[in-house]
């Protein structure tokens, strides 16, 4: 597949100088076959039409082979000759009249769109070459996907194929006012890319910004969107997620009305979203279907659960090693009867436990779903309770360890990152104690404030705190109530109301 | 210049100084837990035996089930520092006071003064200010000990009886930091509860089994229900603390006369004799205190100083004692507190009252805060009363006047 | 990078109570006894009157930094001298919070514990903070700042049935004096708006509400007088024994062992702001620093801060006598030159300056007047 892609880039070099004047349906269809290597999927056909000498080539596996005959060939033959009319404009007007027909003035670009699974139509003596769309497009049925699942709530999810996943955007938004900007990125792969956003809503300067770092991409293959993530977020380095990535189209519309602007990648089932804010994290799209009261304290509970899966182990050392002052007695018994005999460091025992649980947790994820199963049981149950059977482990370590690792996946968008910054509590924990855990949350902090996601603060609305968006925060208030799009977001401000004034 | 500019630039800087921080705490990483290197003392118990610092403690261990262990370990020494550092060489570990709820004091170091084992306690060793202080009679070890198989063997915690107490006996916290604010109050008087060790049985008491008791730096063990076998006691009696030392002690019967000027005493109980009426016939009444709402207001008549003290009291009539009953105590649209009921106790609350002032009075202690209410409120008139008194006790002067009022429990 | 008037609000918010609830309290109490509340609530009304003057010149200022609105005002070698007693003052500060808090954090979490090596993260932090900015540290402080009241709260609210009303009395025993001498020799602890002088054109006040500041400040004086009514009330005699106000509270109140339940947790949130403070002030000097030297890049006066800070945490492991001079005797002269001067004469020099420009202006109107009528 490689080898083909190697071949037609060296000579695309050749074919970008060349200018068509006029069509000798033959000589271009061999010059292209050499110019794509006698690719042994490239077919040809050549036949008459009106006396005329007409080619036609196409890529065997991306064509529909149905639509090429029913579309194409069959009305071509059974047109009825007609010597006054020029073939041409028969072909592109009258046979291929259903079709989306481009023509070509320049080779280059026809053999591009040949490779992107159009059928090249060459006519002998015409000053032009046609190119119609008879891809055949071979992609998943529209899924929900896994990391977006709802309880109450839209199924569908993007697919692989970006017309599709337009198409369900389309569906949600028939405004004039929503744009997609198609983009090409990629050297070999020629990936489409449409930028996606409202134009009334979204911010004028982040759309530029978008489209020129996107433009400046020099790479040779976008393979998925995550291929952009780099290229598009300002901390290049950062642990942190500064990007969005939804999988579903009714969270994405939801997104671009609050003025952020999507981008969409062929291939990918993956759009990612900007601007980003930390805050998204803790938002489901399941909240907007259900109660608030009830979504408030989900809320709530997600943030508790970040804390605790960030910061329990690390507490639980510094506790335990320097700390058993502040430790209320009874507890302390129950620590110090259950860690009596353990061989190592209550450092020592933590990272065992993490990292028992996060190779069980690798694992787990690779292996085929039948065996998953039984290992994820075996993994926690048995392996476990025989480390803690066999002294060398303490329950409370596994059972704390147990409880970080579940509450990551409150938040599965950060759980990679949390994961590394538990790590980093855990050593700080035992180095420093409860001291060096509240400077790190505070440098944490301090860090994440510091940065800024297309021009809205990456903590926002809660660092800064912006009273007026503090509706959709911690607590949410009924879709009634959120009158005004959010003010954390850049977006623009000349339509910061969600409704029509006239109503209440 | 411009590579030691970029060898410091801020984002170096802060993975240099990350690098140094790990250099150096890196190596604790994998100390093993305070929790296990220090010996984790509950409860000491401090007492002078033969011009020595006799000190007992009871540990922390861990056990296999789920229970708490405790250990007494002891020592002595010249001063209480070198008495607690023998027990520490005994015990192999370093003393963890910070969970150290009970600080028990014997009788002998108590009549010497305690300020100095306070201080030592609380400054240098930690020793939490809310620690429980308590005044034992007894030998050090045994005390220990039985507080110490309180909890091994009947799940009781001393603390928590003192806790009890609090809210039936003493009305007072009697931890460090209130006997610290007594102290250095201009009275100077602080109060603990006195936990006595007998060889009877009580009615509150719990048996523990006489231990020997070791020499220096030893650990005792239970001896497991020999011959002399001993208790503690707790029956309400509180010791009394002047300047530091053990003044007097009060019978519980008194501290429950005292209690009824105390507004946060509210739990109590009434007897009254010989009620006949309508309803009663000399009958014997128990009533028990439902509420108490005891406002004290100081005032000078004449230059005199008058501590008015008005008790109001809500009670509920607990038991009747009475050979015949009358069978009108079966209809319950009859109101019990009859105004014989009512009378016999405002008498016999006066009573009480009056022989609790005649107490503090004639021992000299000022239990009722009586000067406090008149420092804090009638500053001007009670220092020129002071300074007419040289040096006769100021309770002397003061006219106490008592008002009852009593409701029944609707 | 500007921060908003909220932010604004919360800083000064933060300042106003972070220091008062350590070692203040028992200090207060030595001089000024049960009336020691009456000091704080009178030197906090002052240093609030003062933030407004502060405010007001800030507005006049414009875009300007300190400096610059000083060397317009008042004249470049006045202007370099006030902003080496700024920094003075504010190194200080910076100082005495490192010392409180590495006090606080011996006496409340460590039983073992070398300073010289956990000052370290300290600083790594400080210095983030201070590189990052103003806005940076606003942030922070608003992300902080809810947990630290409420936690404050819940510490008060938990002890205040201990409380002895009588203990407050009699009010004025031994007169108003003591409260001036113990105003005075603690003036270190306040002068809470100094920091504000360094904020000459990082603030943003297109957006500002109305009464906004007046509401945090009200509220974080009631916020001090309560927590200062609950320990007074609490410890009464023994007040002066007790170094760390927050923490001793929480002890107190929180049964058997050391501290309890929640209350560690609001005890170490106070570490939490103690740090954000460290940080302010610290970026307090940096910016002096650089207006002094006329520095472009923030790099080498981080690094002299963080170099003075580390040097505090290896001179001070025996601070009994250098507490005095500096946190106390001096501290106090340089705070009141700083905080209740400095303002007065920025405000004096600001106005002969306008006025000599209105003079000028009239002038040449004049002038104009005369061409025109003799035209």
């Amino acid at each position: 597949m490689y080898s083909l892609w190697n071949l037609v880039s060296i000579n695309f070099r050749r074919l970008v100088k060349l200018q068509l004047m006029k069509v000798d349906a033959v000589k271009t269809l061999n010059e292209i076959k050499t110019k794509l290597h006698e690719s042994s999927d490239l077919k040809t056909r050549t036949m008459q039409f009106f006396g005329t000498q007409v080619s036609i080539c196409y890529f065997a596996p991306i064509t529909d082979n149905l639509l090429l005959n029913n579309s194409l060939l069959s009305p071509m033959l059974a047109y009825p000759f007609d010597s006054e009319s020029d073939v041409l404009t028969t072909l592109k007007e009258k046979v291929l009249a259903n079709q989306e027909v481009t023509e070509f003035t320049d080779l280059q670009s026809a053999v591009d769109k040949l490779l992107a699974g159009n059928t090249l139509v060459l006519v002998d003596g015409a000053d032009e070459i046609l190119g119609c769309d008879l891809e055949k497009i071979t992609v998943r049925s529209v899924e929900e996907p896994p990391t977006s699942v709802v309880i109450k709530g839209p199924r569908e999810g993007f697919n692989e194929s970006i017309k599709y996943n337009l198409a369900l955007i389309r569906r949600r938004v028939k405004s004039d006012d929503f744009v997609v900007k198609m983009m090409e990125i990629g050297k070999l792969t020629k990936t489409q890319i449409a930028i996606v956003y409202f134009d009334s809503l979204a911010d004028k300067s982040i759309v530029k910004d978008i489209t020129k770092r996107l433009e400046k991409i020099k790479i040779d293959g976008i393979i998925d969107s995550h291929y952009l993530v780099s290229y598009l977020q300002r901390n290049t380095h950062s642990l942190f997620k500064q990007i969005g990535d939804v999988e579903k189209p009714d969270i994405l519309v939801g997104k671009m009305l609050e003025g952020r602007i999507g981008i969409i990648v062929d291939g990918s089932p993956i759009v990612l979203t900007l601007p980003f804010t930390l805050l998204e994290e803790l938002q489901n799209s399941d909240d907007y279907y259900s109660q608030p009261i009830r979504v408030t304290f989900v809320r709530v509970l997600r943030f508790v659960g970040v804390i605790l899966a960030v910061l329990l182990p690390g507490l639980y050392i510094a506790l335990e090693k320097y700390h058993y002052k502040i430790l209320p007695t009874e507890f302390l018994i129950t620590i110090m009867n259950t860690t009596q005999g353990i061989p190592f460091s209550p450092f020592v025992e933590i990272l065992f436990v993490i990292l028992l649980f996060e190779i069980l947790y690798e694992a787990n994820l690779r292996m085929p779903q039948y065996f998953g199963m039984a290992m994820s049981i075996v993994g926690a149950l048995i392996l476990g309770e025989t480390a803690v059977n066999a002294g060398l482990v303490s329950p409370p370590a596994v059972m704390i360890v147990a409880l970080s690792g579940i509450a990551f996946y409150i938040i599965p968008g950060q759980a990679a990152q949390f994961s590394i910054l538990r790590l980093c509590a855990v050593i700080i924990g035992a180095c420093l104690g409860l001291y060096g855990v509240l400077l790190f949350c505070v440098f944490v902090v301090s860090y994440l404030s510091s940065f800024d996601s297309y021009k809205s603060a990456y903590l926002a609305p809660t660092a800064p705190y912006i009273p007026e968006d503090q509706k959709d925060t911690f607590m949410r208030k009924t879709i009634k109530e959120m009158k005004l799009r959010p003010k954390s977001i850049a977006n623009n401000r000349k339509h910061s109301v969600r409704r029509g004034e006239n109503e209440d | 210049m411009k590579k030691l500019k970029t060898l410091f630039s801020p984002r170096k800087l802060v993975v240099w100084l990350s690098i140094i921080v790990l250099i150096f705490t890196l190596p604790t990483v994998n100390e093993p837990a305070m929790s296990q290197t220090d010996a984790i003392v509950t409860m000491l118990c401090v007492d002078k035996v033969d011009d020595k610092i006799k000190v007992a403690t009871t540990v922390l261990t861990p056990s296999q089930d789920k229970k708490a262990n405790y250990q007494v370990f002891s020592g002595e020494g010249e001063t209480l520092g070198s008495a607690v550092d023998s027990v520490s060489l005994a015990i192999g570990k370093e003393m963890g006071f910070a969970q150290c709820g009970i600080m028990a004091l014997g009788d002998s170091l108590c009549d010497e003064g305690v300020m100095q084992v306070l201080d030592y306690m609380t400054r240098t060793k930690k020793v939490g200010r809310n620690a429980i202080l308590i005044n034992f009679t007894g030998e050090i070890i045994e005390f220990a000990q039985a507080v110490s198989n309180l909890s091994l063997e009947k799940s009781l915690n001393l603390d928590e009886i003192i806790n009890f107490d609090k809210r039936y006996i003493l009305s007072q916290d009697t931890n460090i930091e209130t006997f610290y604010i007594g102290y250095y109050n201009n009275v100077s008087l602080g109060i603990m509860p006195k936990i006595k060790m007998e060889s009877e049985e009580d009615y509150n008491s719990i048996e523990v089994a006489n231990t020997d008791s070791g020499s220096n730096s030893d650990m005792t063990t239970t001896g497991g229900g020999g011959e002399d076998k001993k208790f503690i006691v707790n029956d309400g009696t509180i010791s009394v603390f002047k300047d530091g030392k053990r003044y007097i002690d009060i019978t519980p019967d008194m501290v429950k006369k005292i209690n009824l000027f105390i507004n946060d005493a509210q739990k109590g109980s009434i007897v009254i004799d010989n009620v006949s009426d309508h309803i009663y016939d000399d009958a014997k009444i128990v009533l028990n205190i439902l509420k108490k709402d005891t406002k004290i207001k100081p005032k000078f008549e004449n230059g005199v100083p008058v501590y008015n003290a008005e008790v109001s009291l809500t009670v509920f009539i607990d038991e009747i004692i009475e050979d015949n009953i009358n069978k009108k105590l079966l209809t319950r649209e009859q109101d019990f507190l009859t105004s014989a009921v009512v009378g016999k106790i405002k008498e016999k609350v006066q009573q009480d009252m009056l022989d609790a002032t005649s107490f503090c009075v004639s021992k000299d202690v000022d239990l009722l805060s009586v000067y406090k209410y008149f420092y804090n409120l009638k500053n001007k008139q009670f220092e020129e009363y002071l300074s007419t008194l040289d040096e006769k006790n100021y309770l002397d002067g003061i006219n106490f006047n008592i008002d009852i009022k009593v409701k029944s429990e609707n | 990078m500007k921060i908003n008037c909220r932010q604004l609000s919360i800083i000064v918010f933060m300042s106003f109570i972070s220091l008062k609830f350590l070692a203040l309290p028992s200090l207060l109490y030595v001089y000024s006894g049960n009336m020691s509340y009456l000091v704080a609530l009178f030197m906090m009304i002052i240093d609030g009157l003062y933030v407004f003057l502060i405010l007001d010149l800030m507005k006049k200022c414009g875009q300007k930094n300190l400096y610059e609105f000083m060397r317009e005002c008042l004249g470049a070698f006045l202007s370099k001298i006030i902003l080496i007693v700024l920094i003075i003052k504010y190194a200080l500060v910076a100082a005495n919070i490192s010392k409180g808090l590495e006090f606080f954090v011996v006496e409340n979490l460590y039983t073992e514990f070398n300073w010289v090596v956990f000052v370290l993260p300290l600083i790594i932090l400080v210095g983030f903070m201070v590189y990052k900015g103003i806005r940076n540290i606003a942030r922070v402080s608003e992300m902080i700042c809810w947990a630290i009241v409420i936690g404050a709260i819940y510490i008060g609210l938990k002890a205040i049935a201990g409380v002895d009303v009588l203990s407050y009395l009699p009010m004025f025993h031994d007169g108003v004096l003591p409260l001036f001498e113990s105003a005075y020799v603690h003036l270190s602890w306040f002068g809470s708006a100094t920091f504000l002088l360094m904020l000459f054109g990082k603030v943003d006040f297109s957006k500002e509400k109305k009464n906004q500041m007046v509401k945090y400040l009200i509220f974080a004086i009631l916020l001090v007088q309560f927590l200062y009514f609950v320990f007074y009330g609490l410890f009464e005699v023994t007040s002066a024994t007790h170094n760390y106000c927050i923490s001793d509270i929480s002890q107190f109140t929180s049964g058997q062992s050391s501290i309890n339940e929640l209350s560690w947790l609001v005890v170490s949130l106070w570490i939490v702001a103690q740090a954000v403070q460290l940080a302010l002030y610290c970026y307090c000097i940096v910016q002096g620093l650089n207006m002094l030297f006329n520095l472009k890049g923030n790099t080498l006066s981080i690094l002299i801060v963080l170099t003075y800070l580390f040097l505090w945490s290896l001179i001070g492991e025996n601070t009994i006598g250098l507490e005095k001079v500096f946190f106390t005797h001096f501290a106090s002269i340089i705070t009141l030159v700083t905080q209740y001067i400095v303002p007065f004469l920025l405000l004096i020099g600001y106005s002969v300056k306008n006025r000599r420009k209105k003079y000028k202006q009239g002038e040449k109107l004049d002038e104009k007047i005369k061409n025109t009528v003799q035209s």
